[in-house]
C-alpha cells in the first residue's frame, strides 16, 4: 500500500485541480447543437426531443 | 473495605479455603503467602530479625523478616499480630527444610515443629527420604497449599500485568501451567514426567519475555521472532519453509509501516489539497452575469373561449438577455433559483444557450416545498431553493431558455454566476486520500485480532450461546 499510495494522491489532487479550474458536478445536463435562432421570439416552441419528459410530485 | 495488600508488591491479596477449611490469603500477582497466626500449625520464631521495610496486610505494621525457625528460609513476620508472610517457593522451602506436610492446622500453632536430625543420628533427613516418600509428601504438601495451576485462579487474566525491561514494556500474553508428560532427548538439566510449572509469556514484538517458575526456580528467557525463511537459512537446510500458519505472539505486524507510511503521506496529501483549493478559490472569477425574476401565471396565454389551447403552447416560457462569460478558458456555470411555491411545486426546464454557436446544454430542476401540522407538530419538506452547478462551460455569450410547470402559480428568481468553486471538491478529494486509511487501518486491526486470540485477552468475545435468534 505505502507503494502506491503516492500514485493514488497525485491522481487524487490532480482531479483537484482539474475540478477547481474546469468545474465538476454530477447534474445530468445534456449538450444539443444547432438549436434554432427563432427560439428566442417564441421559446415556447423549442423543447429537445432528446430529453425525456418527467417530473414527480412530492409531498403530503 | 478495601482487601490486604501484599507486602511485597502491594497487589490485592484473595482468599483460598484449604482442604481443611483453612483461609489463607495469597497474592495472584507475586504468588507470596500470607499466614495468620491462628492458621500455623507449627511456630515459626524468626532468628536475628530486622526490619524489611515490607507492611502487616492485617495492621499496616512493619514486618520483621529473619530466618524461619532455624533453616535458611527468609520469612517475615509482623511484630503486632504475629502473621507470616512467605515469599513464593518459600512455603515448599519451609515444608522441606521442617520436614512437615503442612504449615497450617486447625487450632493454631499448637505443637512445636518435629526436630530437625542431629549430625551423625540415624534416620532418614526429610530431604533424604526415598524418591516415592519424597513424591508422595511433595503431592500432598501441593493439594494442602493454594494451587495456582487452576483455571480459576489465573489472575493475570485479570490484571493483565506488564514488564519493564531495557526500555521496552512487554505486555501479558499467557499463563500457562505446563506438564511434561513425555521425555525424548538429552537436557542439561533433570526433566522428568510429571514435573510442573508455571509459564507466563510477555510480548513486545518482534520480542517476547517468558517467565517460568517451578518448584525450584524462577527461570526469564528472552527472544526475538524470526521468518520462516531466516530459520531455514540458519540451519542450512535447503529448498522453502512450509507456509507459516496463524499469527505468532511476538510477530512483527506487516501492516505497521504500511499505517506510517499511509499516514505521513496521506496528512501531506491532505494539506496539498486544501492548499489546491485555496490556491484556485483566490483565483477564481466567482462573478455575477445575469440575474432576472419571472412568473408562472396559470392564466397566462389562456386561449379565448372556444379554442382549444396549442399542444406546443408554452406562454411561460422566458428568454432571458445575453450575458457574457468571459475567460480564457472552461470553467464552472452555478444557476441558483429562489422560488415562493407553497405546498407545491415548480419544474423548470433549463437550456443554456451559446449564442455564437448555437449549442445548448439542458438540464430539468424540480423544486417543491411542502409543511403542515400533524398532531401538533409540524413538518416541512423539500426546499424553496435549488442551486446547479454545470462543469466545464466554455467561454462565450449565452442566454438562458427556461420552459416552467407547476401545479399552482409561482413566482421565482434565477442568478447565473460563472467561474464559482465548490467546497464539495475539496470534501469529495480528502475523502478519497482517506478511504486507504481505513484500509490499511482494518488489516493491522484484523492482524492484532488474530494475534491475540490464542493469548488470555482476546479482543473480540465469540458467544458459546447456542440460542443465538
Amino acid at each position: 500500500m505505502k507503494r502506491w499510495y503516492p500514485f493514488w494522491a497525485a491522481a487524487v489532487l490532480g482531479w483537484l485541480a482539474w475540478a477547481c479550474l474546469f468545474g465538476f458536478s454530477f447534474t445530468d445536463a445534456d449538450e444539443v447543437k444547432s438549436v434554432p435562432k427563432s427560439v428566442r421570439n417564441n421559446p415556447g416552441s423549442y423543447r429537445s426531443h432528446y430529453r425525456y419528459y418527467y417530473h414527480t410530485h412530492t409531498g403530503k | 473495605m478495601s482487601s490486604p495488600q501484599c507486602p511485597g508488591c502491594q497487589a490485592p491479596l484473595e482468599t483460598r479455603r484449604l482442604d481443611d477449611g483453612i483461609d489463607v490469603d495469597f497474592c495472584p500477582s507475586c504468588y507470596g503467602v500470607w499466614y495468620d497466626v491462628s492458621d500455623l500449625a507449627i511456630d515459626l520464631p524468626l532468628d536475628a530479625t530486622r526490619e524489611s521495610g515490607r507492611l502487616c496486610p492485617r495492621d499496616g505494621a512493619g514486618l520483621l523478616e529473619g530466618k524461619a525457625a532455624g533453616t535458611e528460609v527468609v520469612a517475615d513476620r509482623c511484630p503486632t499480630c504475629g502473621g507470616v508472610w512467605l515469599d513464593a517457593g518459600e512455603v515448599q522451602k519451609l515444608r522441606q527444610a521442617l520436614g512437615v506436610d503442612n504449615l497450617v492446622g486447625k487450632g493454631g500453632a499448637q505443637s512445636a515443629p518435629p526436630p530437625l536430625p542431629k549430625k551423625g543420628t540415624t534416620g532418614p533427613h526429610p530431604a533424604a527420604a526415598s524418591r516415592p516418600a519424597r513424591e508422595k509428601a511433595e503431592r500432598a504438601s501441593r493439594r494442602a497449599e493454594p494451587r495456582d495451576s487452576s483455571s480459576e485462579s489465573n489472575a493475570d487474566e485479570t490484571y493483565c500485568p506488564t514488564v519493564a525491561h531495557q526500555e521496552r514494556v512487554y505486555q501479558h500474553f499467557q499463563t500457562s501451567w505446563p506438564k511434561a508428560t513425555f521425555v525424548l532427548g538429552e537436557f542439561p538439566w533433570r526433566v522428568q514426567v510429571g514435573d510442573e510449572a508455571k509459564t507466563r509469556d510477555f510480548i513486545h514484538p518482534p520480542f517476547l519475555i517468558s517467565q517460568e517458575v517451578t518448584k525450584e526456580d524462577r527461570t526469564w528467557s528472552h527472544g526475538v521472532y524470526l521468518e520462516p525463511s531466516e530459520v531455514w537459512s540458519g540451519f542450512g537446510l535447503e529448498g522453502a519453509p512450509p507456509e507459516p500458519r496463524g499469527t505468532a505472539p511476538a510477530q512483527p505486524n506487516p501492516h505497521k509501516e504500511d499505517w506510517a507510511s499511509v499516514g505521513l503521506w496521506g496528512t501531506v496529501a491532505v494539506a496539498a489539497a486544501l492548499g489546491l483549493f485555496i490556491l484556485f478559490s483566490a483565483s477564481a472569477k466567482r462573478r455575477p452575469v445575469f440575474s432576472g425574476s419571472f412568473a408562472a401565471d396559470p392564466a397566462a396565454g389562456a386561449p379565448a373561449a372556444g379554442v382549444p389551447p396549442s399542444p406546443d403552447a408554452a406562454p411561460n416560457a422566458v428568454v432571458t438577455p445575453e450575458f457574457d462569460l468571459a475567460g480564457a478558458r472552461p470553467a464552472s456555470v452555478r444557476i441558483r433559483t429562489v422560488t415562493n411555491v407553497e405546498n407545491s411545486w415548480l419544474f423548470l426546464r433549463f437550456a443554456l444557450v451559446n449564442a455564437e454557436t448555437d449549442t445548448a446544454t439542458h438540464f430539468e430542476r424540480e423544486i417543491s416545498y411542502y409543511h403542515g401540522v400533524d398532531d401538533g407538530e409540524s413538518w416541512s419538506e423539500g426546499s424553496r431553493s435549488d442551486t446547479v452547478y454545470l462543469s466545464g462551460v466554455r467561454p462565450g455569450r449565452y442566454y438562458l431558455l427556461i420552459d416552467p410547470e407547476f401545479d399552482r402559480g409561482a413566482s421565482y428568481a434565477v442568478e447565473v454566476t460563472w467561474d464559482q468553486p465548490r467546497i464539495f471538491h475539496l470534501f469529495l478529494a480528502s475523502a478519497l486520500l482517506l478511504i486507504p486509511f481505513g484500509w490499511v487501518y482494518a488489516r493491522m486491526r484484523s492482524f492484532e485480532v488474530s494475534r491475540w486470540a490464542e493469548s488470555d485477552h482476546p479482543m473480540t468475545q465469540v458467544s458459546d450461546d447456542e440460542d443465538d435468534e
